[in-house]
């Protein structure tokens, strides 16, 4: 084996390297497409909010993004830590449960309770007298 | 505790000053060609797949912070 591949497939390459430029691969595809929307007419309105489309659309705009944003890393652990980087089922268990309970257990219900306490502050501001 | 060269720190120290130059000049000039990070996340958020890229980003980001090994801030 030459040096060079020795190199490459070295543990900080793989364990850093590829994770870090998968990353920064994603991010720009991401942005890449989201120029490619805004600059067509008509198109890239695709945000709700609570105010304006109702709870119904909210909530599935949170979940959709959620679950999305949670599969894609999943795909990316699955993919890199687990046949690159060979890691163990224990770290695939932890990554699993840990951003789970990150995306499901805190990030949504915390949304879902800020997007509430200002839908209610913004109402009563409406309905106080001037 | 590995013990790292200063000049390793000075370089994060340019990256993120030169993020917040980059930022601040957005803010300042808004009608110019100078988009603010605000402006980046808006353009990636408006399709699906940006959203979940980002959302991806948040979660394996605060995972390795805060919920790995979970003594990150908590240590003794």
């Amino acid at each position: 084996m030459s040096p060079l591949t020795n190199t490459l497939g070295s543990v900080p390459v793989r364990h850093d390297v590829i994770p870090l430029a998968v990353g920064f691969g994603l991010m720009m595809v991401a942005l890449g497409l989201g120029l490619w929307v805004s600059q067509r007419p008509d198109r890239g309105h695709g945000r709700a909010s609570a105010g304006r489309a109702g709870w119904p659309a909210f909530i599935r705009y949170l979940v959709g993004t959620a679950v999305g944003g949670w599969a894609l890393l999943m795909a990316f652990v699955l993919l890199y830590y687990v046949a690159v980087a060979g890691q163990s089922r224990a770290f695939l268990f932890a990554a699993l449960t840990g951003t789970a309970l990150m995306a499901f257990g805190i990030g949504v219900p915390s949304l879902l309770l800020i997007a509430g306490v200002g839908e209610i502050l913004r109402r009563r501001r409406g309905r106080a007298p001037r | 505790m590995v013990r790292h060269p200063v000049i390793g720190y000075l370089v994060w120290a340019l990256i993120f000053g030169a993020l917040f130059a980059w930022e601040g000049l957005g803010l300042a000039r808004q009608n110019d060609a100078f988009p603010t990070l605000s402006d980046c996340f808006r353009v990636i958020m408006r399709t699906p797949i940006g959203r979940w890229a980002l959302f991806a980003l948040w979660l394996w980001f605060g995972w390795h912070l805060f919920v790995r090994g979970w003594h990150f801030f908590l240590r003794a």
